[in-house]
């Protein structure tokens, strides 16, 4: 058992040393102020779940603080996140593919004064993209080639801590409370074609560094109810994202509001063994679309989600639940004038590493989401794979 | 799962399908200052190298007034080879005999004037003459004392041979010795096998490219061997007179011993023009060396003296002079351009008014960046040299300041709003 545990952090621990840093999974990072990313674990990726209200080993997800008063031993969890996208657009041209592996959320659990004290490392936007323009630009009177290579190279995460407990035998609150972090560089370099004028021609360069700074701070609640249901609510509330300027930084100071989010979730045992889970979120991202300015829309997003559990399965004389699910995303910016969404449909399992008296000590949770984004004339298909580690009461 | 999570760690960035979400389109435009705006205190200074630094050497006679004479100093002539004689053994054979032998000397058509037959002449030098210092007038040049030929340009030589030199059937010319002279530079001292090659056509120049002396022997220990010697000229130099005189005006780059020129350098900090670059970014505009796509000094031809107009490509480069108090012999810095430097074709430098280019973009960004981090100002003067130097007879003559084909400074610039976050 003990040699399966470590097979699996080897695994994950290799599949992090060779991933480059978090890579960018869509071109939807180019819209406003990136691409909203959130911190879920395997299974909830494979319910279709916004991250609240999932029962089990859910209190590693930072959407929902209140769950990790019902872990009782420490914990970790660790969620690597690579994908597969094609893009498309529907005035035609030819598709591009890319690909990159992120790893969205770190998370500990430790018992604390009655309750649980947790540590999250979440990934919240994704920024990173590059594009090119063609210019014929004017050298000493001759007309010469020039390419302008633009590249964004950026992501904000928030680290933050938080508590959790039990108020009634049923009813537990929590809270956490984090701190944005991150920075984007934003570069823009103009390459002369090769010619004779060209030829002592030196590239232009224009750069921009910013770091990101802010708080947040989320609350929520959950309650089992007649010992079959789940119901979960949080809040994640947030101080302006300033974005400051290095000292080599011509560029200004920007701030952005971030919206208040809010979740619902629940989830019911249909028949033994399985399990039915549905959530949503809200957050309106107006207020940042008018700190963005220059024309960039937004309003309020919404995202639902569902799932079904069928926790009986067993392999290898293990328990290894199955999970198919749905779930539908606003975008809250998009790349031309219009609406943007996700539309994804999940599956996954699970595998417990180690199980002691029907208790899973160290388990691997797969996700897997075959998907799409739309938004204006741009299409996404995308797979994309989430495969998480936990540990528990080590 | 392993498999299908590390086939995505190739990361691979998403990239637009257009530019439309990329910042406001950089602005790239061209401009030229006029030699007062950008640099004063133009100076031709003369003298840098030997004539004997160079790969080539010159000959000339009445050519715009202009004469010119080639030295020449061979290698001994081997005494004893080895030969196989007829048993096949290979033995030293230390009795030759040798049949013929004469000086080979080729021609480089292209950089030469004459297109018709020319007379040359092969002589055998009587005097002692120092190769790196010999002149038109001195035989030796040294600190020590002046030697003079006892008769300038080469003091008297003994005839040896003619060639009648004719471009369209070869680049070669060959001067045949008699048998005397054979054993006597067979016997002699290093100066007894030495000689000038003079042109004995009026009205021409012609550039020497290399000269071997080329002996035929038989073998004593086989008579039916035939040996080759290719003995390799040590030595070789030329004298011309009269030299050059220092221009009036103007800009002068190259010849034997080369010419330099060497500006001062004062950059405006703020433009306020052109229009496109105005309409991009306001004016006045704070140059600063980022901007700085393209530098380069343009400089408009004009006919050097008939005598010292280049018949060859003549290559420049500009470096930056390091300690400008101790000019002419400043030390310089590297150079600015490519370590070839720009090649300026002959035809060009044929046509008064031609432009050149010489690219100096990294001298204008250091020099708009200010002094360094350890706080040394960048240099303001400016050197323009032949690459390498000497690297041919003839200079290039360009207009100076004051008249309507001035240097002007050409640059490019690229400049674009300060790259904000959104």
């Amino acid at each position: 058992m003990k040699s399966m545990i470590r097979v699996a952090l080897l695994g994950i621990c290799g599949f992090t040393a060779v991933a480059a840093p978090a890579g960018a999974q869509s071109l939807f990072n180019a819209a406003g102020i990136g691409l909203p990313m959130e911190a879920l674990d395997g299974r909830a990726r494979a319910l279709g779940s916004v991250g609240v209200g999932l029962p089990g080993t859910a209190g590693f997800l930072p959407a929902d603080p209140a769950a990790s008063a019902r872990l009782l031993v420490p914990g970790g969890m660790i969620v690597a996140q690579p994908s597969w996208v094609e893009l498309s657009r529907s005035g035609g041209g030819s598709s591009r593919n890319f690909r990159g592996s992120r790893f969205p959320l770190l998370a500990a659990g430790y018992p604390f004064a009655g309750g649980m004290a947790s540590l999250h490392a979440t990934s919240v936007l994704d920024q990173q993209f590059r594009g090119e323009r063609r210019v014929t630009v004017d050298l000493l009177g001759a007309p010469v080639e020039a390419v302008d290579a633009f590249e964004q190279d950026g992501s904000v995460a928030t680290l933050a801590v938080g508590y959790a407990r039990m108020i009634t035998p049923t009813v537990a609150v929590g809270l956490s409370a984090g701190r944005y972090s991150g920075s984007v560089v934003r570069s823009l370099v103009r390459q002369f074609a090769d010619s004779a004028a060209a030829g002592a021609a030196v590239p232009y360069a224009s750069s921009g560094t910013w770091s990101y700074h802010g708080y947040q701070l989320t609350v929520g609640a959950s309650a089992d109810v007649a010992g079959i249901f789940r119901i979960a609510a949080s809040a994640t509330a947030s101080t302006e994202l300033d974005a400051v300027a290095t000292s080599q930084t011509e560029g200004a100071d920007r701030s952005f509001a971030m919206p208040l989010q809010l979740r619902v979730g629940a989830s019911g045992q249909l028949a033994p063994g399985l399990l039915l889970s549905a959530s949503a979120s809200m957050a309106d991202w107006s207020s940042t679309a008018d700190d963005l300015g220059a024309g960039i829309e937004a309003g309020s997003v919404l995202s639902f989600g569902g799932g079904l559990e069928l926790a009986s399965v067993r392999l290898f004389n293990r328990s290894s639940p199955l999970r198919v699910g749905f779930r539908r995303t606003d975008l809250p910016f998009s790349l031309e004038a219009g609406d943007a969404n996700e539309q994804v449909f999940t599956g996954g399992f699970g595998f417990a590493l180690n199980e002691t008296n029907e208790v899973v000590l160290a388990s691997l949770d797969f996700g897997l989401e075959k998907g799409r984004r739309l938004g204006g004339t741009y299409r996404e298909d995308f797979w994309r794979a989430t495969l998480s580690l936990k540990l528990l009461g080590f | 799962m392993g498999v299908v999570t590390v086939a995505a760690c190739t990361e691979t960035m998403p990239t637009g399908t257009d530019d439309s979400q990329l910042p406001g389109e950089p602005v790239t435009v061209s401009l030229q200052l006029a030699w007062d705006d950008f640099a004063s205190n133009l100076q031709v200074f003369g003298g840098f190298g030997r004539v004997d630094d160079m790969e080539s050497t010159v000959v000339a006679r009445a050519y715009d007034g202009m004469e010119s004479r080639t030295l020449v100093r061979f290698n001994a002539i081997p005494r004893s080879t080895l030969v196989r004689d007829s048993t096949g053994t290979l033995r030293t054979d230390s009795a030759l005999t040798f049949v013929d032998a004469y000086v080979v000397v080729l021609v480089d058509t292209a950089a030469s004037t004459n297109t018709g037959v020319v007379q040359l002449a092969f002589g055998q030098t009587q005097e002692m003459w120092d190769t790196r210092t010999a002149n038109w007038t001195n035989a030796v040049d040294t600190i020590g004392g002046p030697v003079p030929w006892s008769t300038p340009g080469g003091g008297v030589v003994t005839p040896l041979a003619t060639w009648d030199f004719d471009p369209s059937a070869g680049d070669s010319a060959q001067f045949f010795f008699d048998s005397a002279t054979i054993a006597q530079w067979r016997e002699g001292s290093d100066s007894v096998r030495a000689g000038r090659i003079d042109l004995l056509t009026d009205g021409h120049r012609l550039k020497l490219v290399g000269a071997a002396l080329r002996v035929i022997a038989n073998s004593a220990l086989d008579q039916d061997t035939v040996l080759i010697f290719d003995v390799p000229a040590t030595q070789a130099t030329f004298i011309y007179d009269p030299p050059a005189a220092a221009p009036l005006d103007g800009l002068r780059v190259g010849g034997s011993p080369a010419w330099r020129t060497v500006l001062d350098v004062a950059l405006p900090t703020t433009l306020d023009g052109p229009p496109a670059l105005c309409a991009a970014v306001g004016c006045p505009f704070a140059l600063g060396p980022q901007h700085v796509t393209y530098a380069g000094l343009e400089l408009r031809t004009r006919l050097s003296p008939t005598a010292f107009q280049p018949t060859d490509t003549v290559s420049m480069e500009v470096r930056p002079v390091l300690d400008k108090a101790t000019l002419p012999k400043a030390p310089l810095g590297t150079s600015l351009g490519t370590a070839e430097g720009t090649p300026v074709p002959p035809e060009v430098l044929l046509v008064e008014g031609s432009t050149i280019d010489l690219p100096i973009t990294r001298y204008v960004q250091g020099f708009l960046a200010g002094p360094d981090p350890e706080g040394r100002a960048p240099p303001t003067t400016l050197a323009i040299l032949a690459a390498p130097e000497p690297n041919t007879f003839t200079f290039a003559s360009f207009f100076g300041p004051g008249a309507a084909n001035a240097p002007v400074l050409n640059l490019v610039l690229t400049v674009s709003p300060p790259m904000e976050i959104r």
